[in-house]
């Protein structure tokens, strides 16, 4: 019998993958037209070109977004309230910005880590700025396509900028924070991104994530486990 | 029995579990905020617009009611217009008229690379 199973936990579930991923492929996308829009990298025909993908492309962002926050609003709740609740452990990671530090060979703060929930500190402070500029990208994005002639000069122009700088300096946030962290815990990245279920080793769950383990995982019921139950 | 094919031992409790009371006010709170500190500063940069546009518009009534006073409310009443096609360009709409007074170089902006608009 396979038992592989025994030791895994639903890190990452469907709805959530599906949402991250879309999220990040449009978003690299979104990102190279726009950059090569804005700052005219191409003949005006590419530019042209370019455009129509990005607002394309922005459809498909838009619609994943609204479709995780309506479809699965309890997983959006979920995610916001572990984002937003901070503790004294919160704090402490900050001692040591969680030992990362010390994987480059800085002795920065004690080696102990305080225990995190599914998010740590660091995640905590990123995360918001990250689902807040989703949603101010749509915003401005959608503003800036259908209202050009009528936001008047002083709206255009704020929200044509936060627009570009802002999605060049959160681009910057995942492409030189949140992607470098992420490649260091191969099991988040599998579970994350293969197609298969979002699934992490307990004990890898345990070790980065013990809070989360202790008060918010429940074990499920397999039939082989019951007495009596199904047998192959 | 549906149980047996999945891969993992464990898994989230339902949001009720993560979520409490206070937690989901606190979040919705959070969103009316943010929600409501956008609509700010977008109200905030429209309403802008809105007093550019009405004291522009008060402006052109003041200096219609200036033309008005000096008899000068339409084109064909100001008396250099009037010499205009007198002494030189025949009659409204005429061919020396057209070519003299009609604008070129249109560009049509939110066309990148279209070139000029011609029409007329």
């Amino acid at each position: 019998m396979d038992n592989s199973y025994m030791n895994k936990v639903m890190k990452f579930p469907l709805p959530n993958k599906i949402f991250h991923n879309i999220n990040a492929i449009t978003w690299y996308t979104l990102l190279v037209t726009g950059l090569i829009a804005y700052f005219k990298l191409a003949s005006p025909q590419t530019m042209g070109l370019m455009m129509k993908i990005h607002i394309w492309t922005a459809v498909i962002f838009t619609l994943n977004f609204v479709a995780f926050v309506f479809i699965t609003p309890h997983r959006f709740y979920m995610m916001l309230d572990r984002l937003f609740t901070w503790d004294m452990d919160t704090i402490a990671w900050f001692k040591n910005f969680g030992g990362y530090p010390r994987m480059l060979g800085i002795p920065f703060g004690p080696k102990e880590v305080a225990p995190q929930g599914k998010y740590n500190a660091g995640q905590k402070l990123s995360y918001p700025m990250f689902v807040l500029f989703v949603l101010v990208l749509i915003v401005t994005g959608w503003g800036l396509f259908f209202f050009k002639h009528a936001l008047g000069k002083g709206l255009f122009t704020v929200m044509f900028y936060v627009h570009v700088w802002g999605s060049i300096f959160v681009s910057a946030m995942a492409t030189f924070g949140h992607i470098p962290l992420a490649l260091i815990h191969p099991d988040d990245v599998k579970a994350m991104f293969r197609f298969g279920p979002g699934t992490v080793p307990i004990e890898v769950a345990a070790h980065h994530n013990p809070k989360w383990v202790e008060s918010e995982i429940v074990e499920i019921d397999h039939p082989e486990d019951i007495p009596g139950g199904h047998h192959h | 029995m549906a149980k047996k094919q999945l891969p993992y031992k464990y898994e989230e409790g339902p949001a009720s579990m993560v979520v409490s009371r206070r937690g989901f006010i606190k979040v919705t709170a959070i969103l009316a905020l943010f929600i409501a500190f956008g609509k700010a500063v977008i109200s905030f940069f429209y309403g802008k617009r809105h007093d550019f546009l009405t004291s522009r518009q008060e402006g052109l009534y003041k200096d219609d009611k200036i033309c008005q006073r000096k008899g000068l409310a339409a084109s064909q009443q100001n008396p250099t217009v009037k010499a205009y096609y007198e002494e030189f360009g025949e009659h409204p709409l005429s061919e020396k008229s057209h070519h003299l007074l009609h604008t070129h170089g249109y560009y049509a902006r939110w066309q990148l690379g279209k070139g000029e608009v011609h029409h007329g």
